[in-house]
């Protein structure tokens, strides 16, 4: 039981990263400390904002070092308290052990102990109160109860894994990579009200999680222009100024992958506490059968630099590209139920040069994906209907 | 739903410093036939006992966790028709039922003298023991011990009616 239990939650715990890996795997403390924000105007900054593609980094400070070494005072303090030899027996990564804590072991990993923490920070208190009866369950969360989502929640990033090519003149003509996954999570009322509203668990009842989750993949061929408008104080020899660039992506989906459907458990017969629940897992899984759907994309980007200061807008505008299936030799989709997602924490690009990204667009643009839909009842929209649906995604960050 | 109640206790593992707090209707696990036990026993015998013990489950991880403190509470009643004597109501927690009935019992209460027909309400007070190793377990037996002494006379019957038991079992922080 307590395996099965722990498996459970370390699943749910590795599907579950909240924020984007660059952000946590950084060795640079200053970028982890603004949540993985790009200090630099370094390839993560162009391939979102196409202006970057045209500042030099010419911004040199004297005495300012050509690189620089971390040295993860952290881990010191990690092996001390977990000795390499000892690993095997170390009750944070063994199972077996009964001082186990998934939940810990989660945490080192999605933050690893690179840094040294001067201070700790403090942990909220909270008692959480079962109560048992023979054909009663009740569960009081306390002040976690406020932590329980009334509306979908999810986690969703996309990234722009990579950006090779080559440029002159402003141009620049490359490859673009692109990772994307989505998945939201809405609790059924059931459920909702025994973590909630004190309720007691029934026993025939169905407790489940509305699990709807999608990831994709594909590249897009990219032409980008940037320039630079004006220059500023410091003339030619410094980046100071204004920037403008723009970019158009067209791109290929390579694969593509989408579950819907509901995953809890259904309580058995009375006593309620007795019986041994069912898992209930129901559902579709929609993969593409025929990949490079395509679609077009593009992104303008202002920057403004002043010495020190930089200030950098960036518009994004992708049509279909990533929800696409081929079908009778054309890119078609079907238009996802518009849904905004509220009271989430959620990065909507993995790349942390988004730290601060503002996603203001339903959850796809036009895209494949369902009503209550079976693939074959995949409902296709040509014509005024299709530009119609496809309301596009516009995000803007700085 | 073990399972519920185990995976909710891992989670929570990730709310922050606390306690988790066990409130347990131990009487909603026994049998209408066990909280209401009839007694008849003859005049004049100094001591006889009554006896009922049941096997209840607790979430997973009461075995591996460390138990701050338990406090148990119960509320029964004698309802007497004939006979006189008295009643001392016992309750007992063991992990294993061939231990239950030894050594102190958690709760006691005494009917004192009882005659003819009455009901005697048995409060005994609640207990609180600290860091107590008998809840270190998954499963848990209860026993609950009448304990009759009759008057020379007329048979003494009548009825023992469990009104509440209830545990209150405080774990801190670790439930794993």
């Amino acid at each position: 039981m307590r395996t099965g239990v722990v498996a459970v939650a370390l699943a749910v715990l590795a599907l579950a990263p909240t924020r984007a890996a660059h952000a946590q795997f950084s060795f640079d403390a200053r970028r982890y400390g603004m949540g993985g924000v790009s200090l630099s105007r370094d390839g993560n900054v162009r391939r979102y904002n196409p202006a970057y593609r045209a500042v030099k980094n010419k911004n040199h400070v004297a005495g300012t070092p050509k690189f620089s070494i971390p040295v993860p005072f952290g881990l010191i303090q990690f092996f001390k308290d977990h000795p390499i030899n000892q690993l095997g027996h170390d009750p944070m990564f063994d199972p077996k052990s009964t001082a186990f804590n998934p939940v810990a072991l989660m945490d080192v990993i999605f933050n690893p102990p690179i840094f040294y923490e001067v201070k700790k920070a403090p942990l909220p208190t909270n008692d959480v109160s079962f109560t048992i009866g023979r054909n009663q369950l009740i569960i009081d969360l306390g002040a976690t109860k406020v932590l329980i989502p009334e509306q979908e929640f999810g986690l969703g990033t996309t990234s722009r894994l990579l950006d090779v090519g080559a440029g002159f003149a402003g141009f620049h003509v490359g490859v673009m990579g692109f990772l994307q996954y989505d998945v939201g999570f809405t609790l059924d009322t059931t459920l909702r009200n025994f973590l909630v509203n004190d309720s007691t668990a029934r026993p025939n009842t169905a407790y489940f999680v509305n699990v709807d989750g999608t990831a994709q993949a594909g590249f897009a061929p990219t032409v980008s222009y940037a320039g630079r408008l004006t220059h500023g104080a410091g003339g030619q020899d410094t980046d100071d100024g204004f920037y403008v660039g723009g970019a158009l992506h067209y791109y290929f989906g390579a694969t593509y992958g989408r579950a819907i459907g509901p995953a809890g458990f259904t309580t058995g017969a009375p006593p309620v506490l007795g019986s041994t629940p069912s898992p209930l897992l129901n559902g579709d899984v929609f993969t593409s059968n025929k990949p490079f759907g395509r679609g077009v994309g593009g992104d303008v980007g202002v920057v403004w630099i002043s010495g020190p200061r930089r200030l950098g807008r960036h518009l994004a505008q992708d049509e279909a590209a990533h929800y696409l299936h081929r079908q009778r030799g054309a890119a078609h989709g079907y238009r996802h139920d518009r849904r905004w997602r509220r009271g989430e924490l959620r990065s909507r690009h993995g790349d942390p040069c988004r730290g601060r990204a503002a996603h203001r667009s339903p959850r796809h643009s036009r895209g494949c994906v369902t009503r209550s839909a079976e693939e074959d009842a995949v409902r296709f929209w040509r014509g005024s209907q299709a530009r119609a649906d496809r309301s596009g995604r516009r995000i803007l960050h700085a | 739903m073990k399972a519920l109640t185990a995976a909710l206790l891992v989670l929570l593992a990730a709310c922050g410093k606390g306690r988790v707090i066990f409130n347990i209707d131990v009487l909603s696990f026994l049998s209408a036939s066990d909280s209401l036990k009839g007694y008849n026993v003859i005049g004049g015998i100094p001591q006889t006992d009554s006896t009922v013990s049941r096997q209840f489950i607790l979430p997973p991880g009461f075995g591996k966790s460390s138990v701050d403190s338990v406090s148990a509470t119960a509320a029964a009643s004698l309802e007497n028709a004939t006979g006189s004597g008295s009643v001392q109501f016992d309750v007992f927690f063991s992990k294993a039922q061939g231990s239950l009935f030894t050594g102190t019992p958690y709760l006691t209460a005494s009917s004192g003298a009882v005659v003819g027909a009455d009901t005697v309400p048995l409060l005994p007070p609640t207990t609180v023991s600290l860091a107590d190793s008998v809840f270190n377990t998954d499963s848990l037996w209860v026993g609950i011990r009448a304990r009759l002494s009759t008057n020379v006379g007329p048979n003494m019957t009548g009825h023992l009616r469990l009104n509440q038991i209830q545990l209150r079992i405080v774990l801190q922080d670790k439930v794993f």
